[in-house]
């Protein structure tokens, strides 16, 4: 009984908050609005029973990312981010694929039964991630560590680059 | 009597995460700043991570949550490299309009509108 109201709950807020994101005509609000989000998301990722991808989104999106967006923010002139609507004609256009998505969303939720299963709670705990990470993974994992060190390099290099032009 | 049964499947999540996918669409095709346009891609990264993550849970498999968990980190990765590119793009035009980034545009001269030097 308590899921379906928590789930309730969300699908509300996440809705307040779409439409908040547009609303709000500050770039750093908009942010700041992103950022509730994500907190959010980790919460429903918690209803999915994945407690680790609750974690990895709130320390990686929540505290990394967005942090380093908002620190971006300060070094760029409040002028850059006063005009930034597009045009009413480009609204449009973007608007009817927008409709189309929703109302094709909609009818397929409404219309077809999807086939309920039922998830079995003792596979999803960290150590089974763990265990699948390690054994059948290995060669992602260490693709992944590569790819992380690409960041770190280009930011070196790039800043580097700045320093000697200025 | 409200049903209940909506909230308490699968689609409530496909729900949410749409919603997630629509915002970012839709704050990547009607703002023109490129700062926006990296956290739109961000924002519908997420919706499609959290349909993964569904998908893993109700259908019983784990490989789902290990896709989220390896595009959750690239697209940090990518994020990063992303903001250090906006940031030499602003140094080099003062300006981070998606609408004035034509330089790669095929410019034809009058002369080379017949094929000729």
């Amino acid at each position: 009984m308590a899921r379906p109201l928590f789930m309730s709950i969300f699908l509300l807020l996440f809705l307040a908050l779409f439409l908040l994101l547009f609303r709000q005509k500050k770039v750093v609000y908009q942010f700041l609005v992103y950022l509730v989000m994500m907190v959010l998301l980790g919460i429903v990722y918690l209803f999915l029973g994945s407690e680790f991808l609750m974690a990895f989104q709130i320390i990686v999106y929540a505290g990394a990312i967005l942090v380093m967006f908002l620190f971006f923010l300060y070094l760029y002139p409040e002028e850059e981010f006063k005009i930034q609507d597009m045009r009413n004609s480009t609204l449009i256009k973007t608007l009817i694929p927008s409709l189309l998505f929703v109302i094709t969303l909609i009818l397929i939720l409404f219309t077809f039964d999807v086939r309920e299963y039922e998830a079995s709670a003792s596979v999803y705990s960290v150590k089974e991630l763990a265990k699948l990470i390690y054994n059948q993974y290995p060669l992602a994992i260490f693709l992944l560590a590569f790819i992380l060190t690409y960041p770190m390099i280009a930011i070196y290099l790039l800043m580097k680059g700045s320093e000697s032009d200025d | 009597m409200i049903n209940y049964s909506f909230f308490a499947g699968e689609k409530v999540f496909y729900l949410i995460a749409s919603i997630i996918i629509l915002s970012g669409f839709y704050l990547l095709f009607t703002k023109k700043n490129l700062l926006l346009a990296i956290l739109a891609l961000e924002i519908v990264f997420n919706g499609i991570n959290l349909m993964f993550a569904t998908v893993s849970f109700y259908y019983g498999d784990l490989t789902g949550q290990m896709i989220v968990l390896l595009s959750l980190s690239v697209a940090a990765a990518s994020f990063a490299i992303g903001l250090i590119l906006v940031l030499n793009y602003y140094r080099l035009k003062r300006s981070l309009n998606i609408e004035g980034m034509t330089e790669l545009r095929e410019r034809i001269e009058d002369g080379d509108r017949d094929g000729n030097d």
